[in-house]
């Protein structure tokens, strides 16, 4: 590693920490826009309190202190590790995050790694002859899975996998006493239709990209001295293509999350997704707001992830230095 | 030396390429090379002449079976080289060699240097590790550079260095032919002199065959033995270099002679050299 790149890597740091918190306080203000409080929501559920009651119940969560005062109270706390308690659940917000985070965890590794392992061999021999028919294959195949929004996708394959065929469960974890069989079986409908999409955006900038270096002089040359085929795909194109590749899928990843908040929510997963969703219809403040950030996070880390990655792969970085 | 067949030979060759023109009208066919035919023998330079579009570079790459041939056929020692299989295919690929004419296009830049110039060995199956690296060190002094420059990147080299790790690269299999796709337009001026020297001294070193193709006649008259101009996908005119630069046939070779300024450019009153 040389000084250039440690000084990259602390400035991408520090713009992080910066988009973070304003990424907080927007969050913190859009939330406290929303029309009612939990005090509304506890007036509902019981008309004998008194006004007295409801004011000294605002007073014991912070509601009768402006926004941006409960904001800072919010932040000062939350630096130092303190992100409240859950309202719906009564417990602190990480502590009831885990499993939802845990379980979003495993649906989107899971999606990603697939759809990696289908996007990038379909890519390359797509690539191999633009227009012949294995490569129109590909491109009516990775239309389909980009135009199709994930709820639709996610219920159809529920009407033809559980309703017509009653092969697989429409919804839940299966995790609770099914043993590891039963928890795939209930994974896969979310990752096909997750993987679905995600394969397809990838598939298109894998094949883009291969055809763009397989045009390249450097590719003729090794051609011309008696390369086969396939020497020329992987050892030569391939790594080339993948630079702008992996900038790419890490870019993707945020829309992967988001994908998995709306497959969750019609799988009934318990995810993410689902918690975020839920904490904001129940006016969990403390816990809608960990969770979006955490979403913002991932996002975040997910990028600088790929500029390190970029960097490190680009050859004017790695090998060698000047002359 | 003339009576066994040349090593490369093209005998008719057409090339059409269609031009896409919009989503549904059916494009163009552009004849890029039509009934050309020439002859590179052993230890012979040919330079290819003619300005830009009229099939140069289309004519190598068939030449070198990147591109296949619409009509006619392309020999290889007399034998067609559309019908190269196997062992005799890879005798092909390392009996002749391409230099292109894009020193920062040709090179994959994710690769060392050195892995550049062994790649050719390493398709072809040759030499063990140890063997190949002397072998690179080897080629890359050859062409003036130094063998300690197998470990750098290709991006810390000029163009001029770069063309000459292509060259070393194209020189490793020991070929006896290379076919030069205008190596040096894409070099400064001092620096294309430097690679016309270097090629000199090659060409007798290692007994070469050159196709040189260029549209620098100064630089054509400088290498060349033979001379084939080029006009519109057509052979205009071929012959010994003193014969065509001394007195053209072709209206058009006249007219490309009297146009395009060389280097050394009072010399060319002179007459034939």
């Amino acid at each position: 590693m040389n000084r250039g790149l440690l000084t990259f890597i602390a400035a991408r740091v520090v713009q992080t920490a910066i988009v973070l918190l304003l990424m907080s306080l927007a969050v913190y203000l859009l939330i406290g826009l929303m029309p009612g409080d939990p005090v509304d929501l506890m007036i509902a559920g019981d008309p004998r309190l008194t006004p007295d009651d409801i004011l000294r119940l605002r007073a014991v969560y912070g509601l009768d202190q402006p926004l941006w005062s409960r904001y800072i109270a919010w932040l000062g706390a939350a630096l130092s590790g303190d992100l409240g308690a859950s309202r719906l659940y009564a417990r602190p917000v990480l502590d009831v995050m885990g499993p939802f985070f845990l379980n979003t965890c495993v649906l989107m590794s899971v999606s990603f790694a697939l759809s990696v392992i289908v996007a990038v061999p379909l890519g390359v021999w797509a690539a191999r002859r633009p227009g012949s028919i294995a490569d129109r294959a590909a491109n009516a195949f990775a239309f389909a899975g980009i135009s199709m929004p994930v709820f639709w996708l996610g219920l159809v394959l529920i009407i033809v996998f559980s309703v017509l065929l009653s092969w697989l469960p429409a919804s839940g974890t299966g995790r609770g006493g099914g043993g590891a069989f039963d928890a795939v079986r209930h994974l896969m409908l979310p990752v096909i239709t997750l993987t679905i999409h995600e394969t397809g955006v990838l598939l298109r900038y894998v094949r883009s990209a291969m055809i763009e270096t397989l045009r390249q002089d450097f590719v003729r040359a090794i051609r011309a001295k008696g390369a086969s085929a396939g020497w020329v795909l992987w050892r030569h194109a391939l790594p080339n293509a993948m630079l702008p590749v992996i900038t790419i899928v890490a870019l993707s990843f945020g829309g992967l999350f988001s994908g998995a908040l709306v497959t969750e929510t019609i799988f009934a997963y318990p995810g993410m997704g689902r918690m975020i969703y839920d904490s904001v219809m129940g006016n969990d403040f403390n816990l809608a707001l960990a969770g979006l950030l955490i979403a913002t996070v991932l996002t975040l880390a997910a990028n600088l992830a790929a500029d390190l990655l970029y960097a490190w792969l680009d050859p004017r970085i790695r090998i060698g230095g000047a002359r | 030396m003339m009576d066994s067949p040349p090593i490369l030979a093209a005998e008719y060759v057409t090339k059409r390429f269609r031009k896409d023109s919009g989503l549904f009208a059916r494009g163009e066919d552009v004849t890029a090379l039509d009934d050309v035919g020439i002859v590179l023998a052993a230890g012979e330079t040919l330079a290819l002449v003619g300005e830009s579009g009229s099939g140069k570079s289309t004519l190598a790459r068939v030449l070198m079976r990147l591109v296949r041939a619409d009509d006619g056929r392309v020999l290889f020692r007399g034998t067609d080289i559309a019908r190269l299989r196997g062992a005799d295919l890879m005798a092909f690929r390392r009996a002749v060699q391409m230099v292109f004419q894009d020193p920062f296009a040709s090179l994959n830049p994710r690769l060392s240097v050195g892995r550049i110039v062994a790649e050719p060995l390493a398709i072809h199956g040759i030499g063990d590790r140890a063997e190949r690296r002397k072998r690179v060190a080897a080629a890359l002094e050859s062409v003036g550079l130094a063998a300690a420059d197998a470990g750098r990147a290709p991006h810390a080299f000029s163009g001029g260095q770069r063309q000459r790790i292509a060259i070393a690269r194209a020189l490793i299999a020991e070929p006896e032919a290379i076919v030069l796709d205008e190596p040096m337009s894409a070099l400064d001026v001092t620096v294309q002199r430097q690679i016309l020297g270097l090629l000199n001294d090659l060409k007798v070193s290692h007994r070469l065959a050159y196709l040189f193709i260029t549209h620098d006649l100064g630089v054509a008259r400088a290498l060349a033995d033979r001379v084939a101009v080029m006009h519109r996908g057509h052979i205009v005119e071929t012959g010994a270099a003193e014969a065509v630069f001394g007195s053209p046939v072709d209206p058009y070779t006249a007219r490309l002679l009297a146009a395009i300024p060389v280097l050394g450019a009072g010399r060319r009153t002179g007459g034939a050299p």
